[in-house]
């Protein structure tokens, strides 16, 4: 027995020492929601170097366009905004206005007048078929009269939707006092008429609360209504069921423990429940959101627990589809989601089709007839010879028999800094023209979106982004060289520690040797002497200043003609703004190869080191680096800035443009302005192809493919690409300038901050100029600029000396060079 | 006459029979029945044994070996062979020459003090100081105090403005010393290990000493031996292990001191503390395995020289004992 109790004890320390072993194998779930979706489509799920089979599931995009039916040259301005979708019916609000004098007095005189106060303006809700037929135009005007056209002050139409077979409109009224109101209607669509609902007029007067409108879901109609409590902000929610009884749900009492700020969506989930999604009221509102689940029936809620599946999904994209399913759109495509059973399901894979990515993710989904997918795309805008027009359309998406793709071989491309949409169009357009690749996008490297952290992205810590970029690149620098990982990366600029062999490949060899680049921007951009990743386009960071005032031919500072700039010119406010350590930074890197030379050796015993030390250690260690400040530094002509276009310089600097000078941060040598790129591309040393990855490196650096940069708010790496595209930018200006003109003067612009100057091409070379004298990209090794902060601190208080503090700093900075190897 | 019970007795072992095939079958029956208690005694043995067998099968052996593969590849996942390129990356590479120095250095310098220190301490103790439990209660606290803590400790007295300079400073009048990032950086760790490491080894050594056999020493003294020779003589071998594992544990020690140094100091210390996990904790950062492989290859062979040598040498010593 004594044996036996020996043994027995012996087992159980074994078992207890090989299980938690054994236990800490599972892998770990990163959070990543795309993890947790099903029913991907093979395009999705498929390696790099896979062929396309036919059988491999392809969605056809047609889209419906109504711009062509509000064509009436009366009107100067034209805003089609879709609604939604019921049946087999589309609503859009078409607003119409002008501002010509002369349409005015003809539209007075015309029996369709009927918007606004001076007629200057017509709106209407349009309900159309699939077919594009129109059903019914009720005017805007008529719905505000039924909410109580007696009522003096401003009316506009906060909410509409469909409900069944009528359409419910919310009508927000500010009276005299600007004291707000609302009111709902509703309208039978097959007759026209209009009904207020027995709600009458909600009375948002309410001292404690403030009425932020209603969702009607299935015969639900939910209400909310904020309120400021004495420790914690909370919403009650009025529901009305379709029976007609009311419930009340209090969020104070149902979830005392939770302090919300904002409920910015809310999506049925069938059965009488709905899901909010909410912002949490926190010192810096990094929490993210929650989710409380609603049950309209019982008139009860509570907070819906594990919500790590929904990171990167934002319920503002859902709708509850009729089928019983609710929708929401993900980077990836539609997905059907279950709060049940905390999943999603792919419903239409954007990887099946071929269309800019960058739009897809914001498309709202509107509902599915006859097998096809409809969607609310984004709006287009552009400006015509007197006037605006913005349109929305819809987008269809229709399943198709085959893959038109088949034979082709699946390349893997990730954004993980964010997807723009010139890297999305680039990628759209040369899957259209090639024959040997389908490019599909794989969005597991791009952490949380920013929506997730609800209305106040703008307040996010820091710390918190940081984070999960150096996690993703990690993950993405993994993948890499396992092979696992994508085989082209877009955005990647800034992570330096990608830039070898390991890595990426070497893009020397790829740019066009027929074309004439800002190769200035490609020099930067090389990592001993590689090009590891190629700018697609360039900005750059400077301060501006009047060419009177500093010359037309300087290209940056020295740090003594900075000092006399500021105190000659700006009278003491260094348009920088930043603190110590922040412009040591900006400084360092403008300058870092001065520290640290080609041969390895890191040197701070020159001139540029002590120049930079006595020049930091006069400014506030406080302080705040104020990206533009553009109105105040406009008027003054100074500023430092960060521009990415040349329209973008034309609107701040106006007429002033020609004459404005933008200068290289304070250096050593007077060096020029960084160089601030948005779009990069990159292929993985891993790549299933690297040739075909080529070809599209290729295609992006190409006269049609920068063109994309041009003609979409960048400035394009490729001489010719960016020249065209500003011509066109200085004639629009021009034109958008005379637009101006008509309803004010120069001098009635100019006291509202506005230079309204038409510019001619000496602009452009200006700009050019400007680009051809940035000569660093804003990369700096964190590592040695820590190590400078560190042991500069010493010298900024008095307590070392230059000579004291430059051995430690060569010692320890050699000491990571000599690492690096 | 044998009894019978002595007779019956050996009937069990050896059965008394004059047919040989009966004997021969008899005995290899003996045989294999203690062929079977081995197997099971084996079996037993190997069991309680395999867990802890497989920990270190699997996460030291198996990564050693992998290690060592990957050493020969061009990184972890491409299994191009680049030969010995990794390790001429690594024996040229300056920072690693400059680690490999400094880890050499402070070995050199913290474990002979280390071993000689805590002997004399225990010596002391051991001739029946009075408040002996308290003294040694006081030396192995350090021991007990938390990384972070002795790194506050650390730094409020060495760092430029701390209290160390402040007292030079008044009562020597000497400028101040940015001990950690000077040429004395070393030996302010080297203070650092003493203290924290001496408690724990002197307490060996006094457990070591108490088992000295008295007779000896009291027969020795009798003969006249003075205490210099009765040390030498005789205390001395009887410490021969305990002094073997002390140093090896202050090599290994002698190592682990890159955790406050890290601590004290960042990724890039001043040049004469930047040791060999500095080096390969920042190629892990950067995920150069290879070079962290080749790197930790080399210094597991370097490391298996020194342990295996003073291995080699105990053996001799322990051999030279027994004679």
């Amino acid at each position: 027995m004594k044996t036996f109790t020996k043994k027995t004890c012996s087992a159980v320390v074994a078992l207890v020492m090989a299980v938690p072993m054994i236990a800490s194998c599972g892998k770990k779930d990163n959070g990543d929601p795309t993890s947790s979706v099903s029913g991907r489509s093979q395009m999705s799920s498929s390696v790099s170097g896979e062929e396309i089979e036919e059988d491999f599931g392809w969605f056809d995009v047609d889209s419906l366009d109504f711009s062509d039916r509000y064509t009436d040259q009366r009107f100067t301005n034209l805003y089609v905004d879709v609604l939604g979708m019921k049946d087999d019916r589309i609503a859009l609000e078409v607003s119409r206005s002008f501002y010509d004098d002369y349409s005015f007095q003809e539209v007075l005189e015309s029996e369709e007048a009927g918007g606004g106060d001076d007629g200057s303006d017509y709106n209407a809700i349009d309900i159309y078929d699939l077919d594009g037929e129109l059903i019914r135009s009720v005017p805007v005007e008529d719905i505000y009269a039924a909410a109580g056209e007696d009522e003096e002050g401003y009316h506009y139409l906060w909410r509409s939707e469909f409900d069944g077979d009528k359409m419910r409109f919310t009508v927000c009224t500010y009276d005299d006092d600007w004291n707000e109101s609302y009111s709902n209607i509703e309208m039978d669509i097959a007759t026209g008429n209009l009904t207020v609902t027995e709600e009458d007029r909600v009375d948002t007067n309410d001292e404690e609360g403030s009425y932020e409108g209603s969702y009607t879901f299935d015969g639900y109609t939910v209400e909310k209504t904020f309120y400021w409590g004495d420790a914690s902000c909370y919403y009650i929610i009025d529901v009305t069921k379709p029976s007609g009884d009311t419930k009340r749900i209090d969020f104070s009492t149902e979830i005392p423990s939770m302090s919300i700020f904002d409920i910015n969506a809310c999506v049925y989930i069938g059965d009488g429940r709905a899901v909010a999604q909410c912002t949490p009221e926190t010192d810096d509102y990094s929490a993210g959101y929650v989710y409380v689940m609603l049950d309209l029936e019982d008139g009860s809620c509570e907070l819906y627990e594990n919500t790590d599946w929904l990171a990167g999904i934002d319920l503002s994209t859902a709708s509850y589809s009729e089928d019983g399913r609710t929708m929401v759109i993900g980077r990836e495509g539609l997905m059907s989601i279950n709060f049940d059973d905390g999943s999603l399901e792919m419903v239409v894979d954007f990887n099946n089709c071929n269309l800019n990515r960058f739009d897809a993710l914001r498309y709202t989904f509107l509902g599915i007839r006859d097998g096809k997918y409809y969607f609310q795309g984004i709006g287009e805008e552009h400006e015509t010879d007197n006037g605006y027009i913005y349109t929305e359309n819809i987008v269809v998406f229709s399943e198709a028999d085959s893959n038109p793709n088949a034979g082709k071989m699946i390349l893997r491309a990730a954004a993980p800094k964010g997807l723009t949409y010139q890297e999305a169009e680039a990628v759209r357009r040369f899957n259209e023209m090639s024959d040997e690749a389908f490019i599909v996008f794989d969005f597991s490297y791009n952490g949380r979106d920013n929506q997730e952290f609800g209305l106040c992205a703008g307040f996010l810590p820091a710390s918190a982004t940081l984070d999960e970029d150096a996690a993703m690149s990690n993950q993405l620098s993994i993948d890499l060289m396992t092979g696992d990982g994508p085989d082209i990366i877009f955005g990647t600029i800034g992570f330096s520690q990608m830039d070898n062999d390991n890595y990426l490949t070497d893009l020397s060899s790829v740019i066009p040797s027929d074309e004439e680049y800002f190769t200035n921007v490609f020099d930067a951009a090389r990592v001993g002497g590689k090009l590891y990743q190629i700018p697609l386009d360039c900005g750059f960071s400077g301060i501006t200043a009047n060419g009177e005032d500093v010359g037309y031919d300087q290209a940056g500072f020295t740090f003594d003609s900075y000092r006399e700039f500021v105190d000659e010119v700006c009278n003491g406010n260094d348009p920088v703004g930043a603190g110590r350590f922040d412009f040591l930074a900006l400084c360092y890197s403008s300058m870092s190869d001065c520290f640290i030379d080609d041969s390895g050796n890191a040197t701070f015993d020159n001139d540029a080191f002590r120049q930079l030390a006595d020049f930091t250690s006069d400014i506030p260690e406080e302080g705040m680096v104020m990206s533009c400040d553009v109105c105040q530094r406009a008027t003054e002509g100074v500023g430092y800035i960060t521009i990415s276009t040349l329209d973008e310089y034309l609107r701040n600097f106006g007429g002033t443009a020609e004459s404005t000078r933008l200068m290289g941060i304070p250096s050593v040598d007077g060096r020029g302005p960084i160089i601030t790129v948005d779009d990069s591309v990159a292929i993985s040393a891993n790549a299933a192809d690297p040739d075909i990855c080529m070809e599209f490196v290729r295609y992006a650096l190409s006269y049609e493919g920068q063109m994309i940069f041009a003609n979409s708010d960048r400035t394009p790496v490729m001489v010719r690409a960016f020249e065209d595209g500003a011509q066109t930018t200085i004639d629009e200006y021009n034109a958008q300038v005379q637009r101006i003109l008509q309803f004010s003067t120069r001098e009635e612009l100019a006291a509202c901050g506005f230079f309204a100057e038409e510019v001619d091409e000496g602009v452009i070379d200006a700009y050019e100029g400007f680009i051809r004298a940035a000569c660093t990209i804003e990369m700096t090794d964190p590592s040695v600029l820590n190590i400078i902060r560190e042991e500069i601190g010493a010298y900024y208080e008095g307590q070392k000396t230059m000579e004291e503090i430059i051995p430690i700093l060569e010692n320890r900075v050699q000491t990571f060079v000599n690492e690096r190897g | 006459m044998e009894s019978k019970k002595e007779i019956s007795r050996r009937d069990k072992i050896t059965p008394l029979t004059v047919d040989p095939a009966v004997r021969a079958r008899a005995l290899k029956n003996k045989k294999k029945l203690h062929v079977r208690r081995k197997l099971i005694e084996w079996g037993l043995f190997t069991g309680y044994l395999t867990p802890s067998l497989l920990g270190v099968i699997l996460f030291f052996f198996l990564p050693l070996l992998m290690l060592l593969k990957t050493s020969f590849q061009k990184s972890s996942t491409n299994t191009e062979l680049v030969g010995t390129l990794n390790y001429e990356r690594v024996l040229t590479n300056e920072a690693f020459k400059d680690a490999s120095f400094n880890t050499l250095t402070f070995a050199l310098l913290a474990v002979p003090l280390a071993v000689l220190l805590a002997l004399l301490l225990a010596m002391l103790l051991n001739t029946g100081l009075p408040g002996k439990s308290a003294f040694r209660s006081i030396l192995l606290n350090p021991m007990m105090v938390p990384v972070a803590s002795v790194v506050l400790i650390w730094q409020v007295f060495f760092s430029y403005n701390g209290v160390v300079n402040g007292w030079t400073a008044s009562l020597l009048g000497w400028s101040k010393i940015d001990w950690l990032k000077s040429d004395y950086a070393q030996i302010v760790i080297l203070l650092m290990f003493l203290w924290k490491n001496l408690g724990y080894n002197m307490v060996l050594f006094l457990a070591a000493l108490n088992n000295i056999p008295t007779e000896i020493l009291e027969s020795a003294m009798m003969d006249g031996a003075g205490a210099f020779k009765r040390f030498f003589s005789i205390k001395l071998y009887y410490l021969s292990p305990t002094i073997f594992f002390v140093a090896i544990m202050s090599l290994v020690n002698s190592f682990k001191i890159f955790r406050e140094v890290y601590l004290l100091t960042g990724d890039y210390p001043y040049d004469s503390l930047y040791m060999l996990q500095h080096f390969m904790n920042n190629a892990f950062t950067k995920l150069d395995y290879s070079k962290l492989s080749a790197g930790a290859i080399i210094m597991t062979v370097v490391m298996g020289a020194i342990v295996g040598g003073l291995f080699f040498a105990e053996s001799k010593l322990d051999s030279n004992i027994e004679e």
